[in-house]
């Protein structure tokens, strides 16, 4: 599936609604995407983002032109604990960034922006969630709340037992009820719920990509080539600025700058 | 032996409880026994915690691996989207292992039960940006953006249309993040449909210069109204009628397309309902070396000399009280060409005609014997205005920012009053016009991330004439005279002003440098009875500046996020003319700070030495009203000002909790002080050099959102001590003192009821000492509306206002009734004003040694039926 057609879709997501009067079991959760990947506290400016799912699949779409009243860029600095003066920038774009889940195959493909995007594949990930006692209500919905340790990161979610879907925002899933709130505990990805609507009436297409898509390690390597010029464009950036202090060349900190740490 | 039993019988006791490992596995299908894939399957202990889950597979089968003590009670549930849920409770037995194929029912899931769960916070708190759910806050009654504002915690609205967040007036109102009409925001607020709003953003730390922002330098405060997204990229609009009994009439329409690219708007309204169409305007005239400090733009508006100095009294809503006729058509647009460059382009036609009928007493406290008149007025107002303004920008997203912005104001005022004075009877009549035209270039360069660079050029010309006439007023005892005032004011601005930002993690050095040309030309003539003027009724008066200054500021940035700054400069002004030449000093310094779960603080000590105002200072006599003359100064004078504020803010957006303090003293070494005459036909002021006055004003306001009531709480106290010196009918120069105290507590409630209620009380206390005679006027206003929305279509809202002004007591009445019939775009309401049918309406004030009580016959009770139409 062509990239222009996936846009069709998200447009389409929002302006045409095809009514389906029939029994529907789908359903579109809205949540706030906000995160400040390396910068814990400088609170990015929120996404808007929307989970559609249907019994089958689900699909998860953020930082998206169509859902930022036609697109938004987000530039700030905030002050570290030091008092050095850092930046972070973030901002939609025309595809927006995608997860599907397609549980019955047991795969997910998801894309991620790298300098160009990068549309990946991959088996479902097995989260190792640990349910607690703990629970609260999110707008008069009971939720539980569980942990895992997930791509280098140590996460939260509440999830809602009574809307018995294993889903998530981005690739959180496999609670018993669907998660409606997540983060990491260092806050620097928050997935905030917003609105649930249950039967959602309207059908959306899940595309399908049969293509062969580069897998898991692919990703990573990606990464890795990503990491390693940022490392190299930084360091001939550092001597530039008197007065800003950069990161340098630890690595450890500008991993943190990735949504998914592959340890 | 014994032990060795005890042993023996805690080792079999704990084999005994210890917990065992289970196993259930089995499939879960429908009732046709199809499996189902992805069903949520839990087993949970008494307590309801969830001791072990699973998801089904493609083949509905799933396991559960756990632990348990044999006799413990658990609970197997199996649930499916669309499936009625299944539910067992399994006791623990010897068998560890045990199969279980669990059907579910379908459920039927009809339109009728779409769940939507939508958050129901009343506000989302980004760093910078508070955005307000506006299901919480609106009842659909509400017409225009005014009206949702008004309803929005930390948002208020003044009478004038001023929008202010948290005691800050806002800057900017954008549409989608776009500026479409500067900072004539009122445009937007008084008159843009309400419905079109899918929530409302305070964007604090706000700056319309990117670059400045991205300098982590915005101090402003803007609002963003976002759009549904249904009305975007459509032409949509809005047209009310509405008429009444008494020949009532309201008409207003909307009309707009919201692109990203390109957005314009055409709002229009015509009413003789109270409801005042001219902007309020406000001119930026700082000084030279103040306007970075506030990123002020320059702006020249040269007022008339003799004003209408009779207003509606306060307190009354427009409706109530203000007979008008008022209209105005405006044009608002913007169109981006690029991510770089883009456009904005305003103008508007505002015309108000105000008549009102007063009956002031007034009472002078001048020495043993006051000397009392009255005054009966009949007044008619007219105020037409044109205004066009735009702009251009452009970003090259990296270094450079641009902007250059022009405007054009033309208004041409015309009032008279018929007005008995103590019975004799006097005509007046003003015919004015007033130009303005305004240019600013700013450009700014970043030349790294430590070194910001402002340049702001501007050019600011206004040009006002008055012609006043009066007949009747008596200035010499023996006879009636016919007079008339001829003046002009002219007022010139150029300059170049400069800032340069140095800045890093410890430090932010800020040099200003600025040069102005200013020029200010005021000259006026009196004749009485078309005789030849007096010399001293004829003046001419020129001042022109070459004003150079420096400006140097260091701010030192301690961790914890607490800022020292220091603060130092000169200004000096060059005359052109036969005047002193001056040299300006200024020192300040700040200090500011946050403490833990308090919020911030803020303390700052300033001196600054300011040339008075040119407008008290020309050689001769002017009328400032039909009974007083008024005779200049002789001199500039160089005013000393030393001031200490203190302010205190503390924001907790979770728990709806917000505080704002502030103390503020300043003190004047010399200025102004007038001499005073007054008789009771008419009164001469002579104005001379003589000392400061005074200035304390202490401000309170607290707001919480009461969670167990749901309602929002606002309790407020301000308290304002101004002395200054006068004399009045008498030689010698002696302090007046005004004190006002207000206190006030207003609350919304939000009960998810059919009725809700906001309420006010307020008192009010002003004092004037003067002469060893103390005047006294106390106030006090209660307020309720009282919202009963029995479903969606209908909405029944009373208003109820008690005023006790100065022993004087108002009951108003006033009642509406909302009807928005499904699926339908229009809209209709019923309202009826003054239903107690109330005529007259007194309220006094106190000020120096003046105290007085005003009448005003007001609108009898009228009805209204007004249809809005959205399309």
């Amino acid at each position: 599936m062509k990239s222009h057609n996936f846009n069709l879709f998200i447009y389409g997501f929002f302006l045409i609604v095809s009514l389906g009067f029939g029994q529907s079991k789908n359903g579109l959760v809205e949540y706030t995407d906000i995160e400040s990947l390396g910068a814990p506290g400088a609170n990015l400016k929120a996404f808007n983002a929307v989970l559609y799912f249907t019994p089958e699949k689900s699909i998860y779409v953020t930082k998206v032109d169509s859902l930022e009243n036609g697109g938004k860029k987000i530039t700030k600095t905030y002050k570290k604990e030091d008092g050095s003066i850092q930046g972070i920038r973030s901002s939609s774009i025309p595809d927006g960034l995608f997860n599907i889940n397609y549980r019955k195959e047991n795969r997910l493909v998801s894309n991620a922006r790298f300098k160009s995007n990068f549309t990946h594949r991959e088996k479902l990930p097995e989260i190792n969630w640990k349910i607690t006692n703990e629970t609260k209500k999110i707008e008069d919905v009971e939720v539980t709340k569980a942990t895992a340790h997930f791509r280098g990161r140590n996460y939260t979610a509440w999830f809602a037992s009574g809307i018995p879907v294993p889903l998530g925002p981005w690739k959180l899933h496999g609670l018993p009820g669907l998660i409606l709130e997540a983060y990491d505990n260092n806050k620097e990805i928050l997935f905030v719920f917003k609105k649930l609507e249950y039967p959602y009436i309207a059908n959306v297409d899940i595309p399908d990509f049969n293509e062969n898509l580069p897998d898991l390690e692919k990703l990573i390597e990606e990464q890795n080539q990503n990491l390693e010029n940022n490392l190299d464009f930084q360091k001939a950036a550092a001597g530039q600025y008197q007065g800003s202090s950069t990161e340098g060349s630890n690595k450890k900190e500008r991993l943190k700058r990735y949504l998914e740490i592959f340890e | 032996m014994f032990c060795r039993i005890l042993c023996f019988s805690l080792f079999f006791i704990s084999n005994f409880i210890q917990a065992q490992g289970y196993q259930i596995t089995g499939t879960i299908s429908d009732l046709e026994g199809e499996p189902l894939n992805s069903a949520s399957i839990t087993l949970n202990i008494s307590t309801d915690k969830i001791i072990v889950y699973d998801i089904s597979d493609n083949f509905g089968n799933f396991k559960l691996t756990f632990k348990a003590t044999e006799g413990d009670s658990l609970r197997l549930q199996a649930r499916s989207l669309g499936y009625k849920e299944f539910t067992e409770t399994i006791i623990a037995s010897s068998q560890n292992s045990f199969k279980r194929n669990i059907q579910l029912e379908e459920k039927p899931e009809s339109l009728d039960e779409v769940l939507v769960v939508e958050s129901q916070k009343q506000m989302i708190f980004n760093k910078d940006t508070i955005t307000y759910n506006l299901n919480f806050y609106s009842n659909k009654t509400e017409q225009t953006v005014e009206d949702i504002l008004e309803k929005l915690p930390g948002i208020e609205v003044e009478d004038d249309g001023t929008i202010k967040y948290l005691n800050k007036e806002i800057s900017k109102m954008l549409i989608d993040g776009d500026d479409l009409v500067d900072d004539q925001y009122t445009i937007l607020s008084k008159n843009l449909d309400s419905d079109l709003l899918k929530n409302v953003q305070v964007l604090r730390n706000y700056d319309d210069n990117p670059l400045r922002k991205k300098f982590g330098e915005g101090d402003e405060v803007a609002i963003n109204l976002s759009i549904k997204d249904d009305k975007k990229n459509i032409i949509f609009g809005k047209a009310t009628l509405g008429g009444g009994t008494d020949n009532r009439y309201s008409m207003a329409s909307n009309l707009g397309l919201l692109r990203k690219k390109f957005k314009i708007l055409n709002l229009n309204e015509f009413n003789n309902t109270g409801n005042l169409v001219s902007p309020q305007t406000k001119y930026q005239k700082l000084p030279l070396q103040d306007l970075w400090n506030r990123n002020s733009k320059k702006e020249s508006f040269a007022p008339n000399v003799v004003k209408n100095e009779l207003n509606q009294p306060a307190f009354l809503q427009p409706e109530e009280a203000v007979r008008n006729k008022s209209e105005m058509a405006s044009f608002t647009t913007s169109y981006k060409w690029n991510e770089d460059s883009s456009m904005r382009g305003l103008a508007y036609f505002a015309k108000d005609r105000i008549n009102f009928d007063s009956n002031i007493q007034n009472i002078f406290l001048t020495g043993e014997a006051p000397v009392e008149y009255t005054e009966t007025t009949g007044v008619t107002d007219i105020s037409p205005t044109f205004y066009a303004n735009a702009e251009l920008k452009n970003y090259n997203q990296k270094n450079w920012y641009t902007t250059f912005e022009t405007e054009i104001r033309n208004q041409k005022p015309v009032w008279n009053q018929n007005l008995f004075l103590n019975e004799n009877p006097i005509r007046t009549l003003s015919k004015g016009r007033q130009t303005s035209f305004n240019n600013h270039l700013n450009l700014t360069y970043q030349a790294s991330e430590s070194l910001l660079w402002e340049n702001y050029v501007y050019y600011s010309f206004s040009d006002s004439n008055q012609e006043f006439s009066g007949n009747g007023i008596t200035f010499n005892e023996e006879e009636e005279n016919s007079l008339y005032q001829f003046s002009n004011l002219q007022q010139e601005f150029f300059g170049l002003n400069s800032r340069l930002r140095l800045k890093n993690a410890k430090r932010t050095i800020k040099f200003k440098a600025g040069i102005e040309n200013e020029a200010d030309n005021f000259s006026s003539e009196i004749k009485f009875n078309e005789q030849n003027t007096p010399d001293s009724l004829k003046f001419d008066r020129n001042i022109k500046f070459l004003n150079i200054y420096n400006q140097l500021s260091y701010t030192f940035h301690f961790k914890n996020n607490k800022d020292l700054k220091f603060q130092t400069g000169i200004t000096s002004k060059s005359p052109q003319e036969n005047l002193n030449n001056y040299h300006l000093f200024q020192g300040g310094l700040s200090y500011s700070f946050p403490l833990k779960k308090m919020g911030r603080f803020a303390i700052n000590y300033t001196f600054k030495q300011q040339l008075s105002q040119f407008s008290e200072f020309y050689p001769g006599f002017t009328l400032t009203n039909y009974r007083t003359l008024k005779n200049g100064a002789n001199d500039l004078l160089k005013i000393g000002k030393k001031s200490f504020g203190l302010t205190h803010n503390y924001q907790g957006y979770d728990s709806g909790f917000l505080i704002f303090n502030l103390v503020s003293y300043n003190k004047y070494d010399k200025g102004y002080i007038s001499r005073n005459f007054i008789n009771t036909d008419f009164t001469v002021i002579n104005i001379e050099e003589g000392n400061g006055g005074e200035l304390l004003i202490a401000q309170n306001q607290l707001t919480k959102y009461i969670d167990i009531i749901s309602t929002s709480l606002k309790f407020e106290n301000g308290f304002n001590y101004f002395l200054n010196y006068l004399a009045a009918n008498n030689e010698e120069i002696l302090p007046a003192k005004n004190y006002n105290l207000t206190s006030s507590l207003t609350g919304t409630t939000y009960f998810k009821l059919p009725i809700n209620l906001k309420f006010s009380l307020e008192y009010q206390n002003n004092q004037s000492l003067f002469n060893n005679q103390t005047t006294k006027v106390e106030n006090f206003i209660l307020s309720n509306t009282l919202t009963f929305k029995p479903n969606d279509i209908l909405i029944f809202s009373a208003n109820y206002n008690y005023y006790n002004l100065a022993s004087n007591k108002h009951s108003f009445l006033s009642g509406t009734i909302d009807y928005k019939p499904k699926k339908s775009s229009w809209s209709f309401q019923f309202s009826a004003q003054n239903l107690l049918n109330v005529r007259n309406f007194s309220t006094s004030q106190t000020n120096d040694f003046r105290f007085f009580e005003q009448r005003t016959n007001i609108i009898p009770r009228y009805a209204m039926l007004t249809a809005h139409l959205r399309f």
